[in-house]
């Protein structure tokens, strides 16, 4: 039933996706470089994100975890947002509130001989989205609208090798960051005015190469250790500065420009302490400060996030097959708001999974629900849930043997 | 072999994942609930650089100069002109085809209809039409070079101007016509001048415009009846001066503009460049009129951008099309032209200026003036106002 279901299920989700809207991201997301999109699997996301030391491969954080996948696996992930953002205002509270789907991550890992593996896939790293509009007029009183819409993406396609290294895991590899974004905006009119309106865009294109290497230590049978870290180097960038203005076909700028984006550092645990019981935490640090801000930010500051998360998996005779997770992460924002206040980022997840087709597919979902902002103090208080899926499929890739030669006579 | 029972979780389970799946799926397809007007701070820090700006500025200076020779081609006008208001003389000459008559027959009637375009005067204007004696062409010639004609008009009619019904008007012409039949190599045309003592204008659709003047010859032919009719072959007007001449553009603290021998006026304000990339919303150009020192029944007037310095008169570089054109009758207050697309033109070729000036130059010698940018009454003097928005800035990174 399962095995029919799933078609349809991605065609389903190929269409809403197509016709979703997508403006869930924070509010936050239109201040710097937008918001983080945790690059997890929802069995990961469960347990709030903490992957580093995990013994499930993944290709998101330590690359070193890939030398623990014994079958050559895909996966994909969905993530459906619900937002709800309040701004104090004199006049009151004002209250948004928005639904966003998306696919966050995708992902192979292939086990290569000698006990080599390989991971890539596109990883949504981060989001730019949003848009404000506000009534205005001109200081002559002339009624108008301005319209400021933002997006954009940092997109990450990773290719890792990890190995193992008697009983180390140890891996490396590169990731092809490629980052757009798009501001604009516009002076609207009303019709009939004879007021021309106008239409600023501000358009960046940047990609570069990040260096990423990890390690895993086993130590005993109950615990590991892990640390990672992820250096970009410079991103080359394109730059187009476009006034739309249809009578204007000169003003238009186009300039190649160099940027950066944050380091990032890792260190991770994973306890087994009991059987049934996984504990893992993760403390990951994204250098920001490092990097110039654009003069409507000013600053940046660093991203210190913890992660912990616990999984029961119940034993055969406790009656519930399927493991438990739940996950606590907390971590501030790399820009400060509009009062140049810190905002943190809080969230508490939870989830659970199960194997499919004689242990050939993993099915995993997890909700989390967080905030951001103090509400009342900070520029923005938003609350949000995340319901997310992912599909895992696993193939033993073997030698297949040639069909027998009919020697059969006639 | 009886199938086994299936698992008793199965179910439950792909009944979970449809659940799941739908929930995740079918969410984002609710659609929005957003309140975009949240972001205040945000679109405030912005909105300094980005709010629509608004300027009003008077002209710092400003000139004006005519022309003393006709404006544009008469050969190819769509209007012919007489005239003897002070200081001017128009005349027209107007000639039909010899195949519209052929030669030795007896003309019963002549008619030449003229459309009626306009006139200026107190009274109805007196019009003469004299017999051409002389070859002539369809070229722009010196005033005083006019071909040589009858002193004595064939046609002297009184065309009852101002009435807006008036349409077309007649002239007979059947001596006229008989002559050129009795010999056709004496069809030099016809010559419309003021009447001795006029003081006033007439302007004509000329055979260029989408109504000419017609002539219509019945004759009599070896006992039978024949009619043509035809549009003049040539016709043209000569504008000229005469010693009562007062240059227009002498006239202190005004913006001049005139038709005819055409008058333009400049002016410049101190617009300060608002950027690159900088959106122009709107911008207006407001003129207050002087009705005592215009003569007109009201025209089209336009603007020109300087495209370069040094103001020169006619020489002077401006942009090639005329923008912002709006009718403009004699005794109105004020006048606001859309600039609109001359200032966007300066955002790329710099402000050296405006040129304001008739948007067609050749129709008739009205005249309209304006208080000038230094008028003795400085809450008259042309005013520019602006409406734009600063352009993204390369420092201004996102």
């Amino acid at each position: 039933m399962t095995r029919r279901a799933l078609p349809a299920l991605a065609v389903l989700a190929a269409t809403i996706a197509a016709a979703a809207p997508v403006r869930a991201s924070s509010r936050y997301s239109l201040r710097g470089e937008g918001e983080p999109v945790l690059p997890f699997t929802a069995q990961v996301r469960a347990m709030g994100g903490a992957e580093a030391a995990s013994g499930t491969p993944g290709i998101g954080t330590n690359p070193a975890s890939l030398a623990l996948a014994d079958k050559t696996r895909f996966h994909g992930s969905w993530l459906t947002d619900w937002v709800r953002t309040e701004e104090t205002l004199p006049a009151g509270v004002a209250v948004r509130k928005e639904y966003e789907g998306y696919v966050p991550n995708l992902g192979l890992v292939f086990v290569a001989p000698g006990r080599v593996r390989l991971g890539t896939g596109l990883l949504v790293d981060r989001r730019i989205d949003g848009r404000i509009v506000r009534d205005a007029a001109t200081p002559d009183g002339q009624p108008y609208r301005q319209v400021f819409e933002a997006s954009g993406n940092l997109l990450r396609v990773p290719l890792l090798v990890a190995r193992d290294a008697g009983a180390v895991q140890l891996g490396a590899g590169l990731d092809f960051v490629l980052g757009t974004s798009e501001i604009r905006w516009r002076n609207d009119f009303p019709s009939g005015t004879a007021f021309l309106d106008s239409d600023d865009r501000d358009e960046t294109g940047a990609w570069g190469v990040a260096w990423r290497a990890g390690v895993r230590v086993p130590i005993g049978g109950r615990a590991a250790v892990a640390a990672w870290g992820l250096w970009p180097g410079e991103l080359s960038g394109h730059r187009r500065l476009e006034n739309e203005d249809p009578q204007d076909t000169t003003s238009a700028v186009e300039i190649d420009f160099e940027t950066e984006t944050a380091s990032r550092m890792g260190a991770g645990v994973e306890l087994t302490p009991l059987a049934g019981w996984r504990v893992a935490a993760d403390w990951t640090r994204e250098g920001w400060e490092d990097v110039a801000a654009p003069r409507s930010v000013g600053t940046f500051v660093d991203v210190d996030r913890v992660s912990v998360g616990v999984e029961w998996t119940g034993s055969s005779g406790s009656g519930l097959r399927q493991p438990v997770r739940a996950g606590f992460r907390t971590e501030p924002l790399h820009t400060l708001d509009a009062g140049g206040r810190e905002i943190r980022e809080t969230a508490f997840s939870a989830g659970t999974g199960f194997v499919f087709a004689d242990g050939r597919g993993q099915f995993d979902w997890f909700v989390e629900y967080g905030r951001r902002g103090k509400q009342d103090e900070s520029e923005y208080f938003e609350q949000f849930v995340r319901l997310g899926i992912s599909l895992t499929g696993f193939e033993e890739w073997s030698g297949r043997r040639p069909p027998e030669t009919d020697t059969d006579d006639w | 072999m009886p199938c086994p029972p299936a698992p008793p979780a199965a179910p439950a389970r792909a009944t979970l994942v449809l659940v799941l799946c739908a929930a995740a799926f079918g969410l984002p397809a609710c659609g929005t609930k957003g309140d975009d007007t949240l972001g205040v701070s945000l679109i405030e820090d912005r909105g300094d650089r980005k709010a629509v700006r608004f300027a009003a500025m008077a002209a710092d200076s400003g000139t004006a100069f005519q022309s003393d020779s006709q404006a544009g081609d008469p050969a190819t006008a769509p209007t012919l002109l007489v005239t003897a208001r002070p200081g001017y003389l128009a005349r027209a000459l107007l000639r039909f085809p010899n195949s519209v008559l052929p030669g030795g027959v007896t003309v019963d009637s002549a008619m030449v209809v003229l459309p009626y375009r306009d006139g200026f005067g107190t009274t109805s204007f007196s019009l003469a039409v004299h017999r051409v004696l002389e070859d002539w062409t369809e070229a722009s010639f010196p005033p005083d070079s006019f071909p040589a004609f009858d002193a004595v008009p064939a046609v002297t009619i009184d065309v009852p101007f101002p009435e807006a019904a008036l349409d077309t008007f007649s002239l007979s012409l059947t001596a006229l016509a008989q002559a050129w039949s009795d010999d056709t190599t004496a069809n030099f045309g016809i010559a419309l001048l003021p009447a001795v003592a006029e003081t006033g204008e007439l302007a004509m659709d000329a055979r260029e415009s989408t109504t000419p003047p017609r002539l219509t010859v019945h004759w009599t032919a070896a006992g039978a009846d024949s009619s043509r009719n035809a549009v003049p072959s040539a016709d043209l007007y000569a504008l000229g001066t005469t010693p009562g001449f007062v240059p227009l553009s002498g006239q202190p603290r005004r913006v001049t503009i005139a038709r005819g021998l055409a008058a333009r006026s400049f002016l410049r304000f101190p617009w300060a460049d608002p950027g690159v990339r900088a959106t122009i919303h709107r911008a207006e150009l407001t003129l207050h009129g002087d009705a005592a020192l215009s003569s007109s029944n009201g025209f089209a007037i336009g603007v020109r951008r300087v495209a370069a310095p040094p103001w020169n008169g006619f020489s002077t570089d401006v942009d090639p099309t005329v923008r912002g054109i709006r009718n403009v009758v004699a005794d109105e207050d004020s006048v606001v032209l859309d600039v609109t697309d001359v200032l966007i033109g300066m955002l790329d070729g710099g402000n050296h200026g405006l040129e304001i000036r008739a948007s067609d130059e050749r129709p008739d010698t009205d005249y309209l003036r304006f208080h000038g940018w230094d008028t003795e009454s400085p809450a008259l003097a042309p005013t520019l106002r602006v409406w734009w928005t600063s352009g993204d800035l390369l420092e201004d990174a996102p």
